[in-house]
């Protein structure tokens, strides 16, 4: 996500809305988050996307709450046991909890932003080797979604319902690597040598 | 006025959500002309609104919220057109390298040309004509066009001729290749055209 500027992934992310509380009056900006006044008044509650709420915050014209896929609750499951929690179910469809996340925690105070940045860094690292492991695996079983779920465990396949858009494509990639290297053992000339 | 202002951002939010259909389809999909278009209206309607604005602002006040919050959706606007184009650019860069940079083979494909904006034709030839100066420099060491997924095995290489492709310089001198005919020839003179399908490789 280097040079987010251009990157995709990041300009959906800010589209996530957040909770502002207005603190000043907002002359014709009524319509932001679906209002019909013509003004925005003190203690007003909207959803302002991201990238509009930083200016709107900066200001200090609004507070916003830390939105609900970071609240205490997910953050003490995160800390329970990483893997338990569906990512997926947090956030929209097409938007990741991590992108998300950075996001959100760019716009925090120092702390806090400590703090958010732990919690993100310790779950993805909490969450990685399932990961890899469980594409490690499907390598062998072939391309993804090739049927029944790889296995009579039902865990194993909530834990991928749950993955986030970013584990899902480094899963993807692991898969994808991994058939490769197997391929690439098989066809070797001579098909004997091996490496070990 | 009142509906397209109550939307700032959903006109940018549809064109990268087009990009990111390209990028999950793996396609390039047609140059949305349209939809830029609309955005860069909007664009100079908020221009305008942030004028009257600023027109009407107090000195000592400084600028208004809703000043700030214009100019940030005309940010916003602007940074999703430049995503848009430069995903776009990126494929199509893509694209060029993966035929070998023949980029006749591109222009002259309905399918590929009817996606492009005159634009994006123009950025590839002008692309094409930098990178065939700075191939020339050392073509005879080295070239860069050629493929490096696949390292040639042999220095010759017989080919079956798929298509007319009339009369081609080789080092054996110039040959014309007709199609049904078969030549041991060269790798290196005749990849392209491999490539654009006028040749098969015989294995």
């Amino acid at each position: 996500m280097d040079n987010d500027y251009f990157s995709i992934d990041a300009i959906l992310a800010e589209n996530q809305k957040v909770q502002c509380k207005f603190k000043q009056r907002i002359p014709e900006m009524g319509h932001l988050g679906g209002g019909s006044e013509r003004d925005i008044t003190p203690l007003n509650k909207r959803q302002i996307p991201i990238w509009l709420a930083y200016i709107i915050i900066y200001s200090d014209w609004a507070d916003f709450d830390i939105p609900q896929p970071f609240s205490n609750k997910v953050r003490n499951a995160l800390r329970a046991e990483p893997r338990s929690v569906r990512l997926s179910n947090l956030v929209g469809a097409g938007t990741g909890w991590y992108v998300f996340g950075k996001t959100i925690m760019d716009m925090l105070g120092d702390e806090q932003g400590v703090e958010m940045s732990e919690m993100l860094v310790t779950t993805f690292k909490g969450r990685l080797v399932d990961v890899i492991d469980q594409a490690q695996h499907f390598a062998a079983l072939g391309p993804v979604g090739g049927g029944g779920g790889g296995g009579i465990d039902s865990a194993p396949q909530m834990f991928r319902e749950g993955l986030d858009t970013t584990e899902r494509e480094l899963f993807v990639l692991a898969q994808e690597s991994a058939r490769r290297m197997k391929k690439w053992y098989e066809e070797s000339s001579g098909g004997t040598k091996r490496v070990a | 006025m009142s509906t397209e202002t109550r939307q700032f951002g959903d006109l940018a939010t549809q064109l990268i959500m087009e990009s990111r259909r390209s990028t999950q389809t793996d396609t390039l999909l047609k140059y949305n002309d349209s939809l830029v278009r609309l955005l860069i209206r909007e664009q100079r309607d908020l221009e305008r609104a942030a004028e009257a604005l600023e027109a009407g602002m107090d000195e000592l006040q400084g600028p208004p919220p809703a000043l700030l919050i214009i100019q940030t959706a005309v940010s916003r606007n602007k940074r999703c057109l430049l995503a848009y184009h430069s995903h776009r650019i990126d494929r199509l860069r893509d694209l060029y390298w993966d035929v070998g940079g023949a980029l006749p083979h591109i222009l002259n494909n309905q399918g590929f040309r009817s996606k492009f904006s005159p634009h994006e034709v123009d950025y590839l030839r002008q692309y094409n004509s930098s990178l065939m100066e700075f191939r020339s420099e050392f073509s005879h060491e080295l070239d860069i066009t050629a493929s490096i997924t696949n390292p040639p095995k042999d220095l010759h290489v017989l080919v079956h001729v798929v298509k007319d492709c009339g009369v081609i310089q080789t080092e054996l001198g110039s040959i014309n290749f007709q199609k049904g005919q078969r030549f041991m020839v060269r790798r290196a003179d005749i990849e392209h055209l491999i490539i654009q399908g006028y040749l098969e490789e015989v294995s």
